[in-house]
């Protein structure tokens, strides 16, 4: 191994960083398209308005609801949050099964969502991945996590003046540029790069690292469980069986709208109405760092106040600032912004590192005939994971345009357009790489990805009465900013293959006239 | 064949043995012995040293690849692994603390 420090950490950097970058590309983009999985949701679901309608308004419509379906375990959510476009009511049937409903805080009216897999699919799939068991996805998600973290610790140690390279940018000069770009994108946000991974870990916490919580607390679901109950208070109860009759549910509100001290409620449950175990629960808005998940559970037959969770305590304080910082729920829209901005600073991080990779072997392997094997199967992967996820996500917006409103199985069929892009792209890529042909495999599948995103305003205008214009009048912002990204996108894509096609004539005019001269001069 | 078990590909595929199989097994056995040290409520201890897990770990698969000697490394790896899970049959099994 190299000798100093440095050199064998840069060593570590570039193959932690080469090796699941392709994965850590996926995550981080769509980690990061999931700070808008809420607007995404509301895009994706163009019929139907989003509400605001305070507590008070919407109880009429609650208490009917429940009346009428004869609810005895349930919970409601208000549309009083970015999260919460409707009025939601989960409960059991009489078959025991949980449903949820979504209507109108105003009417009652039950809306009908188009099948859709919205933007809570692209989120979850940063983490849960998609077509496995849901474990082996957190472990493949936890190792790409390590990778990134190591990528990120090494990479701090190689730029030992690392302020100073900050400010350099050495434009034009092919690799450095490169370099130079990639430090930019990784300094300039690192402490995000930093907590998002490392909270990252948090999320999973006790399913990558279950082992301690094992040694205390038994093996398997039963220590898990207990453990849980312990540390994360879970307030279920049985029930009992006996009857008591409990308060009335307003009643149980204005109790509960007191204890919460004039903060506003975004929930409330109510577990078996009138048994002696009869329980009612409310929370509160998610509005700052600390408050994540804050409750006040009661007895639903007097009134009296059994827990109250508010703020946490020890590791839970630490745990609960962390992991909201991963989320980022409690980010106002400006916030959420410079969410999504870091995310993507992180994605072109991960991107301009895969390119690093390729660019930096390029002039090598150009005179070397093309490349050792590895060397284009590498070139490939990178190009069809860099073009084909993008252009898969404009698919997956398209697909939710396009496919037939009544075709059962849509939600699947939106995921599925996307991996399916994402693949034919990928594999398209190899393969045009491996028969040395990837630098118009670059330009090619780039103006592809700019055409997809071009796209998405026009089907969006043709198939909804929520274009652009529409949009910008009636001031739905969400349907507006999506236009303008995937314009902006589809500029960024057209440009850059312009670009691209252009530098490679040159190169390839070059690499010629050099042959020409050495064959004139073999001649001579 | 030989260029396949050179010397530069034995010691990293050691060294990058040593950092995943040496340094999970060190960095867990090192949590689990603190999960029973700290003087705190058990459900908290749990929550920090499985937090803390995914500080050590990677540290020491760094630690892995920078030091020097590598067979020297991970004998001393092995050594303080050693003791930690003592340590740990100690507490868990024997009641110690």
């Amino acid at each position: 191994m190299k000798s100093a420090l440095r050199q064998s950490m840069a060593w570590l950097h570039t193959w932690v960083g080469l090796l699941l970058s392709w994965i850590l590309f996926f995550i981080f983009l769509t980690g990061t398209l999931g700070y808008f999985d809420d607007e995404l949701d509301d895009w994706m679901t163009p019929e139907t308005p989003v509400f605001n309608v305070s507590v008070e308004e919407a109880m009429p419509v609650v208490k009917r609801f429940v009346d009428k379906n004869k609810l005895d375990n349930y919970s409601v959510r208000f549309p009083v949050e970015r999260s919460q476009p409707f009025l939601t009511i989960s409960y059991r049937d009489e078959n025991n099964k949980r449903q949820r409903v979504n209507l109108n805080p105003s009417t009652g009216e039950a809306l009908t969502l188009r099948a859709t897999a919205g933007g809570q699919t692209l989120y979850r799939m940063h983490y849960r991945l998609r077509y496995m068991p849901k474990m082996v996805a957190y472990y493949i998600v936890g190792v790409a996590t390590m990778f990134m973290f190591l990528a990120l610790i090494t990479g701090v140690v190689i730029h030992k003046k690392i302020f100073k390279e900050f400010f350099t940018f050495r434009k034009g000069k092919k690799p450095t540029a490169w370099l130079d770009g990639h430090n930019l994108m990784s300094v300039m946000s690192l402490p995000f790069h930093f907590m998002i991974t490392f909270t990252g870990f948090l999320l999973l916490l006790y399913s990558l690292m279950p082992l301690i919580m094992n040694a205390h607390y038994g093996a398997g679901k039963e220590g898990k469980d207990a453990f849980y109950k312990e540390y994360f208070n879970r307030t279920s109860v049985e029930k009992s069986g006996v009857y008591q009759s409990s308060l009335d549910i307003d009643k149980l509100l204005s109790i509960g709208q007191k204890a919460m001290d004039n903060k506003s409620v975004a929930w409330m449950s109510l577990s078996h109405l009138n048994d002696a175990n009869s329980q009612f629960e409310i929370g509160s808005v998610h509005q700052t760092l600390s408050d994540s998940r804050d409750k006040w559970v009661f007895d639903a037959n007097t009134g009296k106040l059994l827990d109250e969770q508010v703020g946490h305590e020890s590791s839970k304080s630490f745990y609960y600032v962390l992991r909201s910082l991963h989320e980022g729920l409690f980010a106002s829209t400006s916030l959420r912004w410079l969410y999504f901005l870091t995310g993507l600073f992180g994605t072109a991080m991960i991107a301009s590192g895969m390119v690093l990779w390729t660019v930096k072997r390029r002039s090598k392997s150009i005179k070397e005939g093309g490349g050792s094997f590895g060397y284009r199967f590498t070139e490939g992967l990178n190009l069809g994971c860099l073009l084909g996820l993008p252009s898969g996500i404009a698919v997956y917006l398209l697909a939710n345009r396009l496919l037939p409103l009544d075709f059962s199985a849509r939600a699947a069929a939106e995921a599925n357009s996307l991996f399916l892009t994402w693949g034919t792209i990928s594999l398209l890529a190899v393969v045009m790489a491996l028969l040395k042909k990837a630098d118009a495999a670059w330009f090619k599948l780039t103006y592809l990805a700019g055409v997809l995103f071009a796209s998405v305003p026009v089907v969006n205008a043709l198939t909804t009465n929520l274009g652009f214009f529409y949009a910008l009048i009636s001031k739905n912002w969400v349907f507006v900013f999506v236009d303008l990204i995937c314009t902006l996108v589809s500029i960024i894509c057209i440009t850059l293959a312009i670009y691209l096609q252009k530098l490679f004539s040159k190169e390839c005019q070059e690499s010629k006239a050099v042959q020409q001269r050495v064959l004139t001069r073999t001649q001579a | 064949m030989s260029d396949f078990f050179s010397p530069y590909r034995v010691e990293v595929f050691s060294r990058a043995l040593m950092s995943v199989i040496g340094g999970f097994t060190f960095s867990l056995f090192l949590c689990l012995d603190l999960s029973y040290l700290l003087p705190i409520e058990t459900k908290h201890a749990v929550a920090w040293s499985s937090m803390l897990f995914f500080i050590v770990f990677p540290a020491v698969v760094m630690w892995s690849f920078a030091v020097k000697n590598y067979k020297l490394a991970s004998l001393k790896l092995i050594l303080i692994t050693s003791v930690l899970v003592f340590m740990f049959w100690l507490f868990k099994f024997q009641g110690v603390m």
